[in-house]
């Protein structure tokens, strides 16, 4: 991830603002896709990523832990999460499992000369799988930045990855023999 | 067509929306606060210019040697036998180490004993086939233990090891590693590879249902800096962890809280290891079985897991509800 992230808010916290362009670049992709795949609208998220970032940088020193992303990421999900609740008049938050809600479902562009193989491609991965395939690949996010975006464990992200390739290799050897 | 000729279609014609403002940075910034600016630091001449510049390039020589001598990565191969592999700065494998006595016979086969780690740990595996450790022609089981210094390099090396299960048609890897844990009571996470057509199916569900390895053991960690890297979602986690200090490391999961005698601290983890010859990596898999699965009471118990072959401590864990 670069440049060393906690050192960058130290630099930060100490008076020195333009270490904040650093931090900006390099988690602004993680947070706007963390708030993309609660609230579903590009320009919603930009606004509330903005909201995010300025709420961490109008008091940094209210960080003191030793976990930077966490913290922000923990920033960005509640707000997208009451900008959720408040437009939808329903609670994001209801099932247990809500980060199983997570998806970019008719967010993804698809060029239409490819548009029917690559989508044969995904019909075969299921939902974690989809996002994990699309971050990594199309948002060139590593595993662990997936990992603080889709808030799974570490391993899992390794293991989808691999596994949604699998499926791919599979269904593309199908596809050839047919 | 190929995979990485689809993956190529799929990066070029597949889009995401992707942030559009530019002029965020530049607004966000005007809602800093007032706070002490440090002071630059100030020019210096052409002269002192030179000779750091000098004294720079003789400490990057230095380092790169100093840095190939130094061990990054530590990489447990265990199929009863066990080895560990040193791994320094420049992903090479510089040392390869028996960790039992059967380790030993095995690595004295070895003839390349450096390399990359999927160099060295292929031609183990050759090595452990020609000894009888491993078949040709039943599913082999291979547990893979990364211990190393950062989160990347730990993933990176994930990555790399489970391409291995590419290069044979009949083995099972479990890779865990200790950064891929994220949560404070979770020593080593990781998941698992199995070669479905040589794979009971009936195991190969429950390695599918469970995915990713989840190694609820306790709790000690030789020092806190592992956490650095460790993003914490559970509000019960989190608490635990700001209310211990570097001095008590004994915090543990909130369900083995009841059981406080089921503990072990790092010094006694540590003591067990070394008594009974195995990697840190086995020893997790098996506290977890003992912890996670009824029936297991004893130290006696954890000799009879410790003796099992890998294949029966993966299918056990699978077990674990």
């Amino acid at each position: 991830m670069g440049e060393n992230l906690d050192r960058l808010v130290r630099d930060l916290q100490e008076g020195h603002v333009d270490a904040f362009d650093a931090i900006y670049e390099q988690t602004h992709k993680m947070v706007y896709y963390a708030i993309l795949a609660i609230l579903k609208d590009p320009s919603l998220s930009e606004d509330i990523m903005q909201d995010t970032y300025m709420k961490f940088i109008k008091n940094p020193n209210a960080y003191q832990e030793n976990h930077f992303l966490a913290y922000l990421m923990t920033i960005a999900r509640n707000l997208a999460i009451n900008e959720y609740n408040v437009r939808k008049k329903t609670t994001f938050t209801d099932d247990p499992e809500w980060a199983n809600q997570l998806s970019y479902d008719g967010l993804i562009e698809i060029d239409a000369e490819k548009k029917e193989i690559i989508e044969r491609a995904l019909a075969v991965l299921d939902p974690l799988e989809k996002n994990v395939v699309l971050l990594y690949n199309i948002s060139n996010l590593t595993h662990k930045e997936i990992a603080a975006v889709l808030v799974k464990p570490i391993g899992t992200i390794t293991w989808t990855y691999a596994k949604a390739l699998k499926k791919i290799r599979t269904a593309i050897k199908e596809e050839d023999s047919r | 067509m190929k995979l990485n000729e689809f993956q190529r279609i799929f990066r070029e014609h597949v889009h995401l929306p992707v942030p559009q403002k530019t002029d965020h940075v530049q607004e966000i910034k005007q809602h800093y606060p007032d706070v002490v600016a440090v002071e630059p630091a100030k020019k210096h001449g052409k002269r002192i210019g030179f000779s750091l510049l000098s004294l720079a390039m003789s400490m990057a020589m230095l380092t790169v040697v100093y840095l190939g001598t130094q061990v990054k990565t530590v990489i447990t191969v265990d199929i009863n036998p066990a080895v560990s592999l040193s791994v320094n700065y420049f992903n090479r494998v510089i040392d390869v180490e028996a960790i039992d006595e059967d380790g030993v016979a095995w690595i004295t086969q070895l003839e390349h004993k450096t390399g990359s780690p999927n160099e060295v740990i292929s031609e183990l595996l050759v090595d452990a086939t020609n000894l009888g450790y491993l078949s040709e022609s039943t599913e082999n089981y291979v547990l893979l233990g990364i211990a190393g210094k950062t989160y990347q390099g730990e993933e990176n090396m994930a990555l790399a090891l489970a391409s291995l299960h590419e290069t044979s048609e009949n083995l099972s890897l479990m890779v865990i590693s200790r950064h891929m844990a994220n949560s404070a009571t979770t020593l080593y996470g990781g998941f698992v590879m199995t070669s479905e057509e040589g794979l009971d199916l009936a195991v190969g569900d429950l390695f599918d249902r469970m995915g990713v390895i989840q190694t609820t053991m306790l709790t000690t960690s030789p020092d806190y800096d592992y956490f650095d890297d460790i993003p914490v979602f559970d509000p019960d986690v989190e608490s635990a962890i700001s209310a211990n200090t570097k001095e008590g490391y004994s915090y543990a999961s909130p369900a083995l809280s009841a059981e406080s005698d089921a503990f072990l601290n790092e010094e006694e983890f540590t003591e067990l290891i070394q008594r009974y010859q195995v990697s840190e990596a086995k020893m997790t898999l098996v506290l977890a079985i003992v912890l996670g699965l009824p029936g297991y009471t004893q130290e006696a118990d954890i000799a009879i897991l410790l003796n099992q072959p890998i294949q029966n401590l993966m299918i056990l864990y699978a077990q674990i509800p």
